[in-house]
């Protein structure tokens, strides 16, 4: 046993310094992360949103990029909608609804991928998209979000920095639905959007 | 976030960023690209939590979401993020004391464990964290890093034996 504690002792290595490239784009993602999480809250708070023939300005308040004096910066956004989704279906999961615009980009029998028609990244690629899947076999859904009902099944809201997540049982998968934040979908919108899947025998479980 | 706390933010980063990619690269068992991911989406969060960070132990909290991260990549759909670096190293031994073949054995053995008993190992056993410290990270009790770490050690000691009796086997 000794032997064993230390070759991992030994497993670890000297680190030093983090060069200047290396800080300066953690600190550009951190500010981006603070800008998408101020926006979205103002977005989905529906406090500064004022929809007016299915545009939505969002007026945003405070400094920007953390480095100017406090300024009010306008942006408009589109209210995203939900609508029937009728094209053809894929392996894993169908759907009933789709956010408007949006396609099924691809799927690979445990993940299903809805993004706009012009998103040509790979499908292990989430950003900007809405994403299916199952959770890992050895894991349940988690409890600790905000919890909603799908088709009459707990589930739960979880947010992440720049995405949000389902989590929900359909009495035999334990299913994730993730949405980017900034396409705009509420969280009843996601529901909704959860409400309409159904996973299929094709499904292939995701073990991790 | 007010410039002050910025220059914070930057001067931990600089001095910390290698000890976590360092931790993130055994969490991940040697994938780097997922080590990158891990420490980027931990910067990030600590770049939004960073008033609440300062004001504590900037280095556990730090150490206790990269273990939130490393928990929470498996049950969701994992954000990835852009490389920072082009040159991303392959091997996680770089500067270790270890053949290579007792490294990639260790690494082997370390990716049967679950990622939380991984953890407590990799916590303990490599960075050489106390109890206490691991204990902070995982959000668990001491005992609970007690019972992870004696089971988890039991598991790669068994595995380590397995990989010896097999012919070609590389310890």
């Amino acid at each position: 046993m000794n032997d064993l504690m230390e070759d991992l002792a030994r497993l670890s290595t000297a680190a030093g310094e983090a060069d200047d490239a290396t800080v300066a784009a953690d600190l550009r993602r951190g500010r981006r992360a603070q800008r998408n999480r101020r926006l979205t809250r103002l977005v989905t708070s529906g406090v500064a949103v004022v929809a007016v023939g299915g545009l939505a300005t969002a007026v945003v308040v405070g400094q920007h990029d953390g480095t100017a004096p406090a300024e009010a910066t306008h942006r408009t956004t589109h209210a995203m909608q939900l609508v029937d989704y009728d094209g053809a279906q894929l392996p894993g999961f169908t759907i009933d609804k789709v956010p408007n615009g949006f396609v099924l980009q691809g799927a690979d029998g445990g993940k299903l991928d809805i993004a706009r028609p012009d998103n040509h990244t790979t499908l292990d690629s989430f950003v900007g998209k809405v994403v299916v899947t199952l959770l890992p076999t050895d894991m349940k859904v988690d409890t600790k979000g905000t919890p909603v009902t799908v088709n009459g099944q707990q589930g739960y809201l979880v947010r992440q920095d720049a995405s949000t997540s389902l989590e929900y049982t359909d009495g035999t998968h334990e299913v994730v639905v993730q949405s980017w934040n900034g396409i705009g979908l509420t969280d009843a919108q996601l529901v909704e959007l959860a409400e309409g899947i159904t996973v299929t025998d094709a499904v292939q479980p995701t073990h991790g | 976030m007010r410039r002050a706390h910025e220059a914070e933010y930057e001067a931990f980063v600089r001095a910390h960023r290698g000890r976590m990619m360092a931790t993130a690269r055994l969490l991940a068992t040697g994938d780097t690209q997922l080590a990158e991911d891990l420490v980027q989406n931990a910067l990030i969060r600590l770049y939004l939590a960073w008033s609440r960070a300062r004001s504590a132990n900037s280095e556990a909290y730090a150490r206790r979401v990269l273990v939130n991260c490393f928990v929470d990549h498996r049950r969701r759909p994992w954000v990835r993020r852009e490389s920072t670096s082009d040159d991303i190293p392959e091997s996680l031994v770089t500067a270790g004391e270890l053949d290579d073949s007792v490294a990639a054995a260790l690494l082997d053995a370390l990716r049967d464990l679950p990622p939380r008993m991984r953890a407590a190992v990799v916590l303990r056993h490599v960075q050489d964290l106390s109890v206490d410290e691991a204990a902070d990270a995982l959000g668990c009790s001491v005992g609970t890093v007690k019972s992870q770490t004696a089971r988890g050690l039991a598991k790669l000691r068994a595995r380590l034996d397995e990989q010896l009796s097999t012919p070609g086997g590389n310890r």
